[in-house]
């Protein structure tokens, strides 16, 4: 399975992880309902795939 | 208030689980299949209680003049109903699942300990003793919300039949604990062998605090975790959530041992070294027969 680390970049500079997903799908998922929600807006979502 | 924090779903409705079981050719998943059926029973109880996690709310309410009379008041019934550590924090956000609503301004965290001693009747025992707990923090959390209720003030009970409401940023909230590279939250007392039940309200309470007493910095060093899991799923690597550092768990190598055979694995909790404040003897000698069939065991 392809595998990514959702982080989240902040207005502030902070950067957050918000879980491991299994596919890009599924992460993009989770992005589009992040990018909904008013405390989210400015944040910036960036997919990483972990080590090996 | 709107959660920010995403839940994977249980079962088949994992998309991860549900591709891993297709792949084997089946339809459903084989651990769940195979349950006992004193396992099912504990989760029927938490199904049946999900219809009763919201009621009316007594419109005769009880004023709160003293809110710290009355947090000792709301404690006090926790532990009477069978709770044996019991915390209270605000409620926010990243606290609930992504995108679902709770109206509440606290929230009430319960936990109920399991008999760690299992570890040494086997996967079954294990299970069963996890599920019955799991069946008693829904029992407690269904009774409390009631209880509040009955005091003029809205409460939902959240627990495995039905919640919005994630227990580890509330465990670490309250102060139970801090989160172990094992990805469940470690109390110094009782390890990780506890079960959440929770209650959302509005009931004007006081508020508890995190404690920080070294969990993370002694899991960076010990990784016996990550040396007994089967399925090597615990990582080396940590990422960082709102400050806090998490290991997460790689589903794809946990699951052809947690869900895709019929015994129950848990051993990643049970291996703690945590475990051996409260429970010496019986952690040394399940440690022993972990040493017997070849894994890493801690030095105590």
């Amino acid at each position: 399975m392809d595998k990514f680390y959702l982080q989240e970049r902040r207005p502030d500079g902070e950067v957050s992880t918000v879980g491991l997903f299994y596919s890009r799908e599924e992460a993009e998922e989770v992005i589009a309902e992040l990018r909904e929600l008013p405390d989210k807006q400015g944040c910036e979502y960036v997919l990483v795939r972990p080590p090996e | 208030m709107r959660g920010t924090t995403p839940r994977r779903m249980q079962g088949m409705a994992d998309p991860v689980l549900a591709s891993m079981v297709h792949d084997l050719g089946m339809e459903e998943v084989p651990h769940y299949a195979s349950r006992t059926g004193t396992v099912v029973g504990y989760t029927q109880r938490w199904v049946e209680n999900a219809k009763f996690r919201d009621g009316p709310v007594n419109p005769q309410r009880v004023e709160v003049t003293d809110r710290s009379a009355m947090t000792a008041r709301i404690k006090a019934k926790a532990r009477e109903l069978g709770a044996d550590l019991v915390g209270i924090c605000r409620l926010t956000p990243t606290m609930i699942d992504l995108g679902k609503e709770v109206p509440h301004e606290f929230v009430i965290a319960a936990c109920v300990t399991e008999d760690y001693h299992k570890v040494l009747e086997g996967a079954d025992a294990v299970e069963e003793e996890a599920m019955r707990v799991y069946a008693a923090c829904a029992d407690l959390s269904t009774e409390l919300a009631a209880y509040i209720r009955d005091l003029g003030y809205p409460a939902w009970a959240h627990h495995n039949g039905v919640r919005e409401v994630q227990a580890i940023p509330v465990f670490y909230q309250v102060g139970f604990g801090e989160l172990g590279r094992h990805g469940s939250l470690i109390n110094e007392k009782y390890g990780a062998d506890f079960r959440p039940g929770m209650v959302t309200t509005d009931l004007p309470l006081d508020v508890d605090e995190p404690r920080e007493f070294g969990v993370q910095d002694f899991c960076m060093n010990c990784n016996v975790c990550m040396q007994n899991c089967p399925g090597d799923a615990i990582p080396e690597d940590y990422v960082v959530t709102d400050g806090i550092k998490r290991w997460l768990i790689d589903l794809e190598k946990c699951y052809p041992y947690s869900r895709l055979r019929d015994e129950y694995c848990h051993l990643c909790v049970d291996v703690c070294p945590y475990n051996v404040r409260s429970h010496r003897t019986t952690f040394k000698t399940f440690m022993k027969e972990r040493k017997r069939i070849g894994y890493k065991t801690p030095k105590y």
